[in-house]
């Protein structure tokens, strides 16, 4: 059964907003690879071509300011109705056989939904996070209108694909997602990409050769729990000498800049901001511990990078990251505290024999689950499981 | 054939003039012997009416709610006609002819009409460059593009006047467009009409 997909996802590289991009760009090219026809609709960037094809994958960026908008959630709301009216226009002489409509998360509800019932066919959606999770509840109108749109998306798709067991819960409970209607294929990773080995060099431009260097990667904010490890460098100071290595940006940054001084460690903590991608592999590969204190993570990604790089993992496990990785098997597994967080860095920095066993079981469980022609191997299989039951069903097909 | 009018407002949801315009048009085209369905809104959750004397009438409500701003309304409602007219497209054999009033189903009618080569034919009785006390505000900016798209896209654009022509012209691009003044209260409207739509459904 040859199989075509039409993929939308507000941000495709080089347009990059959040982790989004970086999926939808691997799925699509590794399902190229797989033999599976990809176009992907997505939004104009400065210097990006309107229409290209990479690596099989032909891309459509559309114009996203055609229609002037008075705020965000309207600008949403009219750059799907001009994507539609692009789809509509070029799907009609692209596409002559049947297709399957993949959206990823609610940004793009409208146009998927309505393509979908113009064109008759059957749609898959990813919903990566819920506004729900993204905000820890919903406190106003605003984010109701957003959880109201997720929830129409669930309901039309045919199936619906979450990245961990804990997102497709998540999904069930906030939007009354039947679970059988809900596949879990995680994010995936490619392992060469992380094979590249940072020097003395690079180590120098963030720790002395003394110091053992502790790394967190994530955006500054509440849910990732990147204040919990700053309360607790004191705590790892007292044993081991140590460099926290905070890369990211976000909203918590000026606070933590203020908390280091406060505790009298700032020459400990370096944060460094947005890093360019070979920097970071780098960095993974240089580090002597990785910790995600996350309080909520649909997936963890970061988990992945770092068990590609052999790089040790001291986590609260929370959300998917638990389905990663696992106590005193492939991470240490510690409680969203500062006492427990320091405990599971010294263990992991005092006990080599330790830090071996979980990065290698880690980097085995990426190598053998998490690599992209894997993921895409799912993601295919779901795909022709819905194809086979709407060509199955006959009733909803198009008219001519 | 079959005509499909959209319109946002039609008797009970009365916002202005158009509910009794879009219902005398209906009624005098049906009475022509033309086969005419009707999308329009319900404030109170999608519903098909029983059809009263042979008028079908869908009322689509916004599946997503609440919404922050009119335009996020409209993009939601708008999804809800496109599924519904291909509803009708699909389950037909009929030639279609979709028929809009003013800008609200404009985006949907567009996409329908690019995808599934229907004719598109719009009666615009008022645009947003007279109605809006602002018409430089994003609001107001949003939806004069959303016109200025539609007189763009459609077939046919129909006013009610030579005033009417001549406000389109100073805001619209009428280059694509075939432009038609006709009087909905005249008795000639409904056989100009009926001409109209023949010509359209033969091209």
């Amino acid at each position: 059964m040859s199989l075509c997909v039409v993929m939308l996802s507000w941000e495709f590289p080089p347009r990059i907003i959040g982790g989004l991009a970086a999926h939808v760009h691997d799925l699509s090219i590794e399902l190229s690879r797989k033999g599976v026809e990809v176009h992907v609709l997505t939004l104009d960037f400065p210097g990006a071509p309107a229409m290209e094809v990479v690596n099989g994958v032909h891309i459509y960026r559309v114009d996203s300011y055609k229609y002037p908008s008075p705020d965000f959630a309207s600008w949403i709301a009219m750059m799907n109705v001009n994507m539609l009216d692009y789809a509509c226009s070029i799907l009609k002489n692209q596409l002559k056989g049947d297709f399957i409509i993949h959206a990823h998360d609610w940004l793009v509800a409208n146009a998927a939904i309505a393509l979908k019932h113009i064109f008759r066919m059957p749609l898959v959606a990813t919903i990566h996070s819920t506004e729900y999770g993204r905000r820890g509840g919903i406190h106003d109108d605003y984010q109701r209108m957003i959880a109201s749109t997720e929830a129409w998306l669930t309901r039309e798709a045919w199936r619906i694909i979450c990245c961990s067991r804990y997102m497709a819960g998540e999904v069930n409970r906030v939007l009354g997602t039947p679970m059988d209607k809900i596949d879990v294929i995680p994010n995936g990773v490619y392992l060469e990409n992380f094979s590249s080995i940072g020097g003395a060099e690079l180590r120098s431009m963030f720790a002395s050769p003394d110091e053992r260097l502790v790394l967190y990667v994530g955006r500054l904010v509440h849910e990732k729990g990147v204040q919990l490890l700053v309360e607790a460098m004191p705590r790892i100071l007292q044993s081991v000498n140590a460099k926290l290595v905070i890369v990211g940006e976000g909203y918590l940054k000026e606070w933590i800049k203020r908390r280091v001084e406060e505790l009298g460690i700032s020459q400990k903590v370096y944060v460094t901001g947005f890093l360019d991608i070979k920097t970071l592999r780098g960095l993974y590969s240089i580090a002597d511990v990785l910790v995600m204190p996350s309080l909520y993570e649909p997936f963890g990604i970061v988990a992945l990078e770092a068990a590609a790089s052999r790089l040790p993992i001291v986590s609260t496990c929370a959300g998917g990251i638990g389905e990663i990785v696992s106590h005193m098997h492939s991470c240490v597994s510690v409680y969203p505290n500062p006492d427990s967080i320091a405990w599971g860095v010294i263990q992991v920095l005092s006990n080599p024999y330790l830090a071996e066993h979980i990065k290698n079981n880690a980097y085995e469980n990426v190598k053998n689950n998490y690599v992209w022609a894997k993921i895409a191997e799912q993601t295919v299989s779901v795909y022709q499981r819905v194809l086979s039951e709407y060509l199955s069903l006959g009733g909803w097909k198009p008219r001519r | 054939m079959k005509v499909v009018f959209l319109s946002w407002e039609y008797p009970p949801r009365i916002v202005g003039e158009l509910a009794w315009l879009v219902q005398s048009q209906i009624e005098g085209l049906r009475r022509k012997g033309l086969e005419v369905e009707l999308v329009t809104v319900s404030d109170s959750g999608f519903f098909i009416e029983e059809p009263v004397h042979g008028l079908r009438i869908t009322r689509i409500s916004s599946p997503v709610y609440p919404h922050s701003t009119i335009i996020t309304w409209i993009a939601a409602i708008n999804t809800e006609a496109a599924r519904v007219v291909a509803d009708i497209y699909h389950s037909t054999t009929d030639k279609l002819i979709l028929h809009t009033h003013d800008w609200h189903f404009a985006p949907a009618t567009s996409s329908l009409k690019k995808a599934l080569n229907i004719p598109w034919v719009v009666s615009l009785y008022s645009i947003e460059q007279q109605r809006s006390l602002n018409p430089n505000s994003p609001l107001s900016s949003c939806i004069r593009t959303i016109e200025w798209h539609m007189a763009r896209e459609c077939d046919t654009l129909l006013v009610r006047n030579e005033w009417m022509l001549s406000e389109v012209r100073r805001s619209l691009p009428l280059d694509r467009v075939a432009v038609m003044v006709l009087d909905p209260s005249s008795p000639s409207w409904g056989d100009e009409v009926l001409r109209l739509y023949n010509l359209l459904v033969k091209s």
